[in-house]
């Protein structure tokens, strides 16, 4: 097959190394331009009571620096380079969607353009990246910045959430005979990690701004106290996505250090085993840990002291990760290339970083320095010394595969150079702004003993580390051009993607290597496969790829509905019920009953459906399609008659935080059931126009389990709003 | 009476314990050759369902603490079955896989997620720990359904076990599933069990418990709810951990490692 | 040492965090110096100019994974002791009806004492005596932090919290909002003046005392202008009628050392400056401008400076 050129065919593309390309360039333009936000904001910064930028502009600045770094930037990067390298190195032709691929990565540049078109609709949002409420609510944001902050951060999450589920389907369905999942590059495994950590924790994200979406739009209270709202419930909703967003950000970073470190060492990963477990150890932790953003509220010692500890056994499993990669160097034989370098400074930096975090597990210390400098050079070290250095290493260590073309290691050089410096002139300097009592977000500050002295120093880093970006560009621009050729494998790498030509042809492989451990290419040079080919470990169960897709779908959906149920409760049965209507005084349990057994029945004729289907009867399948699609609607129309009447008794969304909760939970139900009514009726169009038998039993299944789920939502809502509801 | 007071006197002799360590201790005896280095684990699986039972533990759960219960219940739910199941004694040869079809996980994890929300339904959990009769009932439910969670994931035989990437699953959404309960009893305003706010002090020990460990009704509650937020959940890593250390096992090997 | 810093400590509370801030430092400056050199020696020894081999293909050692893993979890365990112990120094629980309320405002503080009196911005304590303050915010969420007397604490609305504040010996210790809120954010500067228990008692008495009828002449065109100007819909000046209180209480305005919570000092000039141009000298503040000609500025100063 010919490769198509042309501006167009990358528009259309479907291919993964395309799309991963696609990725990385966006990247890179956001990076550049949240790299200009910062360096305004230090040059604002650089002395006492500064007036290059108002606070308004500031304000602006940093909260579309970090929304930027974090969404637009780091996040498709990582998901950059995951879709470029992550079916090369598991030995697949493609992702396992590629058309979903397609459609994910164009939502992160529609996310990134909603997010910036508020500069023209009255200012960009102004609230910091975690936009705490009741700042971000209406009396305090009046502009819309806030409210395309939310718009694009949905779009940017869904985008997210549907690679996730696209990664996972591929890691699990897609690889090479041979490579279990015990064999996978570590790449892989984390990334496969960090997909499911982005199932889980981008719902509880989106379903929170919803809620922050309907107090803004439709004056409800979610997080409002004057009228019965909590704001401390935001920041339990954001920190629950928070948390977990960190390790989101730094876990594919770790397996590319996993990868470059053991080639550049000429050595495989030390304990594999172990820096593999240690990444479970840490998502699952992640989830567990979030309050500790929240030390500063004042939640009780209770919780501060469970939290505490939470959060410094994270320690644990992440220096199981550092002392490995040191002892897989150690013994070596190092060779310095760029990526290597990069590598290296990637270790102490985040260690550095993780140390300043064990002082924020320490409630005490917490108290005194977060929001502060410190917290601020704290992540800096993280997310910038560590997953910015693993990225640039990275794009060292693969742009020869992805370009046919090595970058030049001369400017590389310069480009490591001047970031070390840069970065950590900027940085480690603000650790002793924050002890000097330094709040941050501050516009300017006054001239206090030693704190221009040390914002000067930290201005100074961060010219030097545009100047090193710039140079970072400069190399990607010219070795494009004239860069030394590459070959198949410039590093004499072991992992799959380097068995192929540079850039890997449309298909990815002529013939995918034989893979009998977690080196395939040393075991090629090394080994007689004869004797490994014994070896060979029991076939692995395989899946079907629809059905990973749609239970991944389900579990993100899930979490989704969680959230909106926990606001139900916390707001109707803790603490002081909010006055006027209630579930009891409103609600006829009797009437929703009848609409509920409607719905649970679609469930049942759905399945005679199925099995129908399976026992290729087209005929009736589709009449007991036609009999789930009729149940659902019932459901659907009792619904919307419950909301007339509601309405007509005056019982709107804002009216109190029952009627805000239960229209928004249900509401939300409501949507999913219609969605899975047009997947209904889709499958119904394609039974009727005969095309079913041959390739619809997947995706009947597909939507079959989707429906269910529904239905299963269903049951915890009715039971908790309507049954419990008419029982207090 | 002091903490140490406290914690030396209010041991008793209870006969579920008493039994389990006779049991264990013939078992240990008569299969020493079997059980090998395994021993250990169900010596502690013993010492642990002790300290559960017969401990100040066992004495402050009987109505008294929330937190205690807490410990009592997740001890023997996740704690004891693990560890008894660890140290079963079993033929080392494999038998042939037999006819017999594996139980569906899902009714396994029904009953041990079960276990935590049902018996704190407050009505349930009231009975428990105000009468005598229903709290051994609870005891006794508690070790069942905990072997029951357990056994998919460490039944003595490896060949009825789930595969380790559905262990982790089926472990981490149970972890999910407590860590919500967790959650739940943490944040409720609302008693989970009403016996705990108004201990009857038969033991002398309340004005301890309320003034010199600063341990309110609320407070007790709290406690209770994290303990099966936070560390419960790390059992449940820890069980994670375990099933990735099968997968490595059985597919990690390398030729190069496996002929050094 | 240097004023805002944590480690300067001076209250009993703070010191205890300062104590396990050096303890935890110290712990993890080992575990980096530790991380640093061996990287430092793998670089030298291990790097290819030096040994061009092929290295021995090792893939792990399971003893010392497990060494690694247990040596951290026993030092995180021996840190997560200190830490409960200093939690509970350095914020000990509440006992008794506040001291004192702090409110946050947008982008001002607001002081409450229990004998009625009201300031802001500048916070009067007694040295040596541990206050029991309320912290509470009027609209978005605020962060009272003045660092070297303890814990920072949020100020949530709807979620008041309490927190121990005291000074060992008389001085004056700044902090600042330590939470963004908004535009002013930097400017929510606070000061907290301790003093000997006697002075402390005379300036509390003296900030009961309503404002002393102004003198003819300009000042008292000055107070005319207050109220005709608006500006006692929002400030209130006790003894110039009924006014409320969004707005910081200006009845003894003229003892503040600073205006707009920091931004500018309080002398007659900046003072003029600051009613000329409220939104130049701290934009998006929610003092308006309410187009004052220069002898209405005039007047005001000297009717501010009378409120002593």
């Amino acid at each position: 097959m010919s490769e198509s050129r042309g501006p167009y065919s990358w528009v259309a593309t479907v291919d993964h190394k395309r799309i991963g390309v696609l990725y990385l360039l966006t990247a890179l333009f956001f990076f550049v331009v949240g790299g200009l936000e910062a360096l305004v904001m230090r040059l604002q910064l650089a002395r006492p009571n500064g007036t290059l930028v108002g606070p308004e502009t500031f304000n602006q600045l940093f909260t579309m620096h970090g929304t930027t770094m974090i969404f637009l930037v780091v996040m498709p990067s990582l998901v950059g380079f995951g879709n470029y390298f992550v079916p090369l190195m598991i030995g697949a032709r493609d992702m396992a969607f590629p058309r979903l691929n397609a459609m994910s990565y164009w939502l992160l540049p529609f996310g990134g353009l909603l997010l910036h078109f508020s500069i023209f609709a009255g200012g960009a949002p102004s609230a910091g990246w975690f936009a705490y409420a009741p700042l971000t609510e209406t009396p305090f944001s009046s502009t819309p910045g806030t409210d395309y902050w939310v718009l694009a951060l949905l779009v940017l999450g869904i985008g997210s959430v549907s690679t996730a589920i696209n990664f996972i389907a591929t890691i699990l369905t897609l690889r090479a005979p041979g490579m279990t999942m015990g064999r996978v590059p570590l790449f892989v495994w984390m990334t496969f990690v960090t997909s499911i950590l982005v199932v889980l924790a981008l719902p509880v994200l989106n379903a929170a701004i919803v809620m922050l979406l309907v107090d803004r739009q439709l004056d409800a209270h979610f997080f409002l106290a004057s009228g019965g709202g909590n704001a401390v419930l935001w920041q339990h909703f954001f920190w629950t996505f928070g948390h977990p967003e960190v390790y989101i950000l730094a876990l594919p970073a770790f397996g590319m250090i996993s990868e470059m470190i053991p080639v550049f060492s000429r050595k495989p990963i030390f304990g594999h085993e172990f820096v593999a477990a240690s990444t479970v150890a840490i998502a699952i932790l992640s989830f567990g840990v979030w309050a500790h953003h929240m030390f500063a509220v004042g939640l009780g010692h209770t919780a501060d002291v469970f939290f505490a500890a939470g959060s410094m056994l994270i320690a644990v499993p992440t220096g199981v990760k550092i002392f490995n990669w040191i002892a897989t160097m150690w013994g070596g034989t190092l060779h310095f290339k760029t990526a290597m370098l990069f590598a290296t400074a990637f270790i102490i930096e985040f260690v550095i970083g993780g140390l300043s975090g064990i002082t924020f597990a320490a409630a005490p210390i917490d108290w005194q320095m977060t929001d502060t400098y410190y917290v601020v050079a704290h992540f800096h070290y993280v997310v910038f010394g560590g997953t910015a250095f693993a990225l640039l290493g990275a794009t060292y260590y693969w742009f020869p595969k992805m370009s046919g073309r090595r970058l030049s290691e001369r400017l590389g050089k310069w480009n490591f150079w001047l970031m070390v410096v840069g970065f950590n002139a900027t940085f480690f300097v603000q650790h002793f702004l924050g002890i000097l009592g330094m709040p941050r977000r501050v516009f300017t500050y006054p001239d206090l003993p030693m704190w221009g002295t040390l914002n000067l120093v930290s201005t100074c880093g961060a010219v030097l580390m545009g100047i090193s970006s710039l140079l970072l560009v400069v190399n990607i621009g010219w070795s494009l051009r004239r860069g030394k050729r590459a070959g198949d494998n410039p590093w004499n790498a072991w992992t799959l993607e380097w068995a192929t030509t540079s850039p890997p042809p449309h298909d990815n492989f002529r013939q995918v290597p034989p893979v009998l451990g977690r080196r395939p290419l040393w075991d090629m040079m090394h080994q007689t496969p004869s004797k490994a080919a014994e070896r060979a470990p029991r076939k692995e169960r395989t899946f079907d790829k629809g059905a990973v897709a749609v239970w991944t779908l389900v579990a993100s959906e899930a979490g989704f509905f969680l959230i909106l149920i926990a606001a139900y409760v916390f707001f109707n049965d803790f603490g002081a019920r909010p006055a006027g209507p209630s579930a009891a005084s409103v609600l006829d349990v009797h009437k929703t009953g009848a609409f509920t057994i409607c719905l649970l029945t679609s469930s049942f004729t759905l399945w005679v459906a199925e099995k129908n289907l399976h026992r290729k009867k087209s005929r009736a399948a589709a009449v007991w399609l036609a009999l789930t699609l009729v149940l659902g609607g019932i459901f659907i129309i009792g619904q919307g008659n419950e909301y007339v009447g509601l309405y007509q008794r005056g019982v709107g969304v804002a009216t109190n935080l029952f009627a805000t909760t239960f229209f928004t939970l249900t509401g939300f139900h409501g949507l999913h059931v219609t969605v899975g009514l047009f997947a209904l009726a889709l499958a119904l169009g394609l039974a009727v126009s005969r095309d079913f038998a041959t390739r619809s039993p997947s995706l009947l299944r597909a939507i079959g389990i989707y429906w269910h789920f529904v239905d299963v939502v269903w049951i915890a809502v009715f039971s908790i709003v309507y049954l419990r509801g008419m029982h207090s | 009476m002091s903490t140490v007071g406290l914690l030396v006197s209010l041991w008793r002799v209870d006969p579920l314990a008493l039994a389990a360590c006779v049991a264990t201790a013939i078992v240990l005896l008569a299969r020493r050759s079997q059980l090998g280095p395994r021993a250990i684990w169900l010596g502690s699986a013993a010492v642990v369902l002790v300290t559960a039972l017969a401990s100040p533990i066992g004495r402050l759960a009987d109505g008294y603490l929330f937190s205690a219960h807490m410990l009592q219940h997740l001890l023997l739910v996740l704690v004891v079955p693990p560890l008894a199941l660890l140290g079963w004694p079993s033929s080392r040869e494999e038998r042939p896989s037999s006819s017999r079809r594996r139980l569906h996980p899902v009714i396994p994890w029904l009953l041990g997620v079960g276990a935590m929300w049902l018996w704190h339904e407050p009505k349930l959990c009231d009975a428990a720990s105000s009468n005598p009769v229903v709290h051994r009932v609870q005891e006794l439910s508690l070790l069942a359904m905990g072997a029951a969670f357990w056994w998919p994931v460490l039944a003595p035989r490896a060949a009825t076990r789930l595969p380790p990437l559905a262990g982790v699953l089926y472990l981490f959404t149970a972890c999910v599933a407590c860590t919500l309960l967790g959650i739940v009893i943490t944040f409720s305003p609302v008693e989970v069990c009403s016996v705990f706010a108004h201990p009857v002090d038969r033991l002398g020990v309340m004005p301890l418990v309320r003034d010199g460990w600063g341990l309110s009704a609320e407070r007790d509650q709290q406690v209770g709810g994290l303990l099966m937020w936070v560390p419960a959940c790390l059992v449940y890593g820890v069980g994670i951990m375990g099933q990735l250390a099968r997968l490595f096992a059985e597919q990690g090997g390398t030729p190069e490692e496996e002929a050094s | 040492m240097i004023d805002p810093s944590p480690f300067d400590p001076r209250s009993p509370e703070a010191r205890a965090i300062t104590q396990l801030f050096d303890q935890t430092l110290l712990v993890c400056a080992a575990i980096g110096a530790l991380v640093i050199v061996l990287v430092a020696i793998c670089v030298v020894r291990f790097r290819a100019s030096v040994r061009p081999v092929e290295p021995p293909q090792v893939h792990g050692h399971k003893a010392l994974e497990i060494a690694w893993t247990i040596v951290p979890l026993a030092i995180v365990v021996g840190l997560f002791v200190l830490t409960a112990r200093a939690m509970a120094a350095s914020d000990p629980p509440a006992t008794r009806e506040p001291d004192l309320v702090v409110i946050g405002h947008q982008w001002w503080w607001e002081a409450r004492y229990a004998s009625g009196a009201v300031t802001a911005n500048e916070i009067h304590i007694p040295a040596g005596k541990d206050l029991l303050v309320r912290v509470e915010s009027a609209d978005v969420i605020h962060d009272f932090w003045v660092p070297q007397l303890g814990r920072k604490v949020d100020a949530t609305p709807g979620h008041p919290v309490h927190v121990w504040l005291q000074a060992e010996a008389p001085g004056t210790f700044t902090g600042a909002c330590a939470e963004y809120c908004g535009s002013e954010h930097a400017w929510m500067r606070i000061v907290v003046v301790a003093q000997p228990q006697a002075e402390f008692d005379a300036w509390e008495r003296h900030e009961q005392a309503q404002a002393l009828a102004p003198p003819d002449g300009a000042p008292m065109h000055g107070a005319t202008l207050f109220v005709n100007k608006t500006c006692v819909k929002c400030h209130a000046i006790a003894g110039l009628g009924e006014s409320v209180a969004v707005a910081p209480d200006l009845t003894h305005l003229a003892e503040r050392k600073t205006l707009g919570a920091g931004v500018i000092a309080n002398d007659p000039v900046d003072l003029a400056r600051w009613l000329r141009d409220p939104q130049g000298v701290k934009p998006g503040s929610h003092m308006p401008d309410l187009n004052l000609s220069d002898e209405e500025v005039n007047d005001l100063v000297a009717y501010f400076e009378t409120l002593r």
